[in-house]
């Protein structure tokens, strides 16, 4: 029941009118991209913090997770569409979301800054950026994915995570 | 003998009659019970629905996320909480494409279930079992669905228990309602027999009453019809009850009636029947008579029986009975006309002298016809003048001087025939009450020839006068009397009241009084007819009477007679000793006069002194004795 093929067929079935190319990419990226387009939906931000008609998922372009994460932009969540921002250029406030890998180490004084600023869910794969203070981390467990939840942190910046979702995380701070 | 009661109703119709209406109101009852099962039936049903569908709809909703995330593990622990309901058979998380991410228990049989059957609504019954699918949406999508099945056990056990407790009701109820249903029925049964029973039973004797008698001969009638048998109807009536129910008042009156009907009860056989008509009158029915002797014996034993003496508070009272009767089919062939004849022939009895019977013929008909008829002419008597007064001489028997008369009253009716025999006619008299106002009119004419005729005697007349045992019974006779002697104007001891033996001792008592009353008015009194009743020699001894009348009976054969002229001497003895006068009547001849001379005997009248004579005649007959030397 719970075999992997069976798993990757439910995965692309949420993706697969967004992104048809996905299917091509390597499955776990993908997987941490429904993962991350399932993460906001369980996520609640503070009505000032929704300005614009979009949700900003802030992404350094290039990784393996950026490209997985194209297959969700233009998709919704909240009644707003997700779209993909180079982490590079964004200033503080501007994301929504903040996903960094385990490429962005060099920059983590500008994650720190962004990710730390407002209302921001910020998402890594990577455990040593993840004790940058990042909200949600996930890691490969086999081949389920398993996420952690600070769900302090959260509180303080503002966003409510969805108790359906904290049951599902591993651990929750 | 004496079963006064109609036959009741069969019981075993009012038992099936009680059954049929508790199996009636049973079927309701049952019915009843039957439609509330099936409402709490489909009560149950709604509630198990809806608490399904809560608890599906709570599940669903928290294992959405678990969906979204595809995370089986999560997925089945939420769906494992419903273990903590013991309805629930099983559960099974589907996603979008059908397929199941868990399910509780692992191995559930039914699990895929058959998504075909929920196309239009979200639950499925069965007889085992409640099928819900849930939808499970996140926002606002459905992407997937919680099945769960529940079982109907528990609904057919708490069902089973509702149809138990409800049925142990009902049965409860049934019971109740019978009980109380047929303790109403035997209170109404009871007081119904009650009302029969005093419908039917004379209270003071418990003999069956005028009602019941009624039934009983119109019975006996049907049945003798049917059969071609003999009814004798018995009509008995106690002749001098009256006087014991003045005398010692009503309580002494019913003490009697009850023993008088308790010796009719005893001399009949078992199958006769007796019943009390009123009053002083009883009836008796005696069923299949092969000859009219056997009836006839019958009457005998009554009359005999109930002739001796009954005790009451101290004193012997005796009654006696005069009876009529009339048979079935001979005197009459309905109950009407059969106590009719009965009653004509008691009448009969009656006349005849009473403590008698007499069986009815249709000559007595046309007899009581004619005391009818003489009753009616009677009333009339006095006003036109038809009663006259007739006077017979009393005579000295020593020195043959003339004493003074006896009164004897005469009535002449041309519808009648002319001249009526007193004997005929002072009985109806005093039956009717009619000899009251003609008895004091006696009194009054007598006195008034009498005074006339006194004037200017030396030795005055006097005048003897019958009086009636009716007349004695007029409330304050005594003062009306010594009334009417003062209204005459002359001294009370010319009058003297002649009384009959037997209407003195009859109820001696009662009347003692209104003797001595009368003698206080200086009335002087006679025992007439004496030696034919039964005396009292206490009481002839107490009674302030004045005079003995030796009965003609015992003048007639004299001296020729033995017995007579034994009883004739010992009569004049017994009322010189009491210091009586004793007074002869119907001498005829010398010898007559003679032996009764000889006797001691005081005064005499008949026919070898003088016949009975109207007044103008007696002035004569006074004129002519004064031309004797």
């Amino acid at each position: 029941m719970r075999s992997p093929s069976r798993l990757l067929a439910a995965v692309r079935a949420l993706l697969v009118l967004a992104t048809p190319q996905a299917f091509a990419q390597a499955p776990e990226h993908d997987l941490k991209a429904a993962f991350i387009y399932n993460f906001i939906q369980f996520t609640q931000w503070p009505d000032a913090a929704m300005k614009g008609g979009t949700i900003n998922l802030c992404s350094s372009p290039g990784t393996m997770l950026n490209m997985a994460l194209q297959g969700i932009a233009g998709k919704t969540a909240h009644g707003r569409t997700i779209a993909i921002v180079p982490l590079a250029g964004a200033a503080p406030g501007d994301c929504h979301v903040v996903v960094v890998t385990e490429d962005d180490r060099g920059r983590a004084a500008m994650v720190r800054k962004i990710a730390g600023t407002g209302a921001v869910l910020s998402i890594t794969d990577d455990p040593e950026i993840l004790r940058e203070g990042l909200l949600i981390g996930m890691a490969l467990d086999g081949k389920r994915i398993v996420f952690t939840i600070d769900n302090s942190r959260a509180v303080t910046a503002g966003l409510v995570l969805s108790s359906r979702l904290l049951r599902l995380a591993r651990s929750v701070q | 003998m004496n079963s006064p009661e109609p036959r009741s109703d069969s019981p075993r119709i009012s038992y099936r009659l009680a059954i049929a209406s508790t199996l009636s109101a049973g079927a309701a009852l049952l019915l009843a019970v039957v439609l509330l099962i099936i409402v709490e039936f489909f009560t149950l049903r709604s509630t198990l629905l809806d608490e399904t569908r809560v608890k599906a709809a709570v599940i669903a909703d928290n294992v959405s996320a678990a969906l979204v995330f595809q995370d089986a593990q999560a997925t089945g622990e939420i769906i494992r909480t419903l273990r903590a309901s013991s309805i629930v058979e099983g559960a099974a998380a589907i996603d979008g494409d059908g397929v199941t991410l868990a399910s509780y228990p692992q191995d559930f049989a039914i699990v895929p279930p058959d998504m075909q059957r929920f196309r239009q609504e979200d639950h499925q019954f069965s007889l085992q079992r409640l099928e819900m699918l849930a939808p499970v949406k996140h926002n606002g999508e459905r992407i997937g669905s919680l099945y769960v099945a529940v079982s109907m056990s528990a609904l057919h056990r708490q069902l089973a228990v509702f149809a138990l407790v409800s049925l142990s009701i009902a049965v409860l109820a049934m019971l109740v309602a019978y009980t109380l249903l047929s303790r109403v029925r035997h209170s109404v049964r009871q007081a119904e027999q009650k009302l029969t029973h005093l419908a039917h039973v004379d209270a003071v004797t418990g003999l069956a009453n005028r009602n019941a008698f009624n039934e009983r001969l119109e019975f006996a009638i049907r049945e003798a019809g049917q059969f071609q048998e003999t009814v004798a109807m018995l009509l008995l009536d106690l002749d001098n009850f009256k006087q014991v129910n003045d005398t010692l008042g009503h309580q002494a009156g019913d003490e009697l009636l009850r023993v008088i009907g308790q010796r009719i009860v005893r001399t009949l056989r078992r199958e006769d029947f007796v019943a009390r008509l009123g009053g002083d009158e009883f009836a008796v029915i005696l069923r299949n008579v092969s000859a009219r002797s056997e009836a006839m014996q019958v009457c005998t034993k009554l009359v005999d029986t109930i002739a001796l003496p009954v005790p009451i508070e101290g004193h012997d009272f005796f009654v006696t009975a005069s009876i009529g009767v009339a048979f079935f089919p001979d005197d009459g062939e309905d109950s009407k006309t059969l106590t009719r004849n009965a009653d004509t022939a008691m009448y009969q009895a009656k006349i005849a002298g009473k403590n008698a019977f007499e069986l009815f013929l249709p000559a007595m008909n046309a007899s009581v016809k004619k005391r009818v008829s003489m009753e009616t002419c009677l009333r009339g008597a006095l006003q036109n003048g038809e009663l006259s007064l007739h006077y017979q001489p009393k005579i000295d028997l020593m020195s043959g001087a003339l004493l003074g008369f006896e009164a004897l009253l005469r009535w002449k009716n041309e519808q009648m025939g002319g001249m009526v025999s007193p004997a005929d006619f002072i009985p109806v008299a005093e039956d009717s009450g009619l000899i009251v106002p003609i008895g004091e009119w006696v009194i009054q004419q007598s006195l008034a020839d009498l005074r006339r005729w006194n004037e200017g005697r030396r030795k005055k007349l006097h005048i003897a006068v019958n009086l009636s045992a009716r007349q004695l019974k007029v409330d304050g006779i005594a003062r009306r009397i010594a009334q009417l002697v003062a209204e005459s104007a002359v001294p009370a001891e010319w009058l003297e009241l002649e009384l009959t033996e037997s209407m003195v001792m009859e109820n001696v008592h009662a009347q003692i009084e209104t003797f001595q009353e009368l003698r206080k008015f200086g009335v002087r009194l006679a025992i007439d007819d004496f030696g034919t009743g039964y005396s009292s020699m206490s009481y002839l001894k107490r009674l302030p009477i004045d005079t003995l009348k030796i009965d003609r009976s015992f003048v007639n054969e004299l001296p020729k007679n033995n017995n007579d002229l034994a009883i004739a001497t010992a009569i004049v003895a017994l009322g010189h000793s009491l210091g009586l006068t004793v007074v002869a009547e119907g001498i005829e001849t010398e010898a007559q006069a003679d032996a009764l001379l000889n006797l001691g005997c005081d005064i005499g009248q008949g026919y070898l002194y003088a016949k009975p004579m109207p007044a103008d005649r007696i002035t004569q007959y006074l004129s002519v004795l004064k031309l004797r030397p």
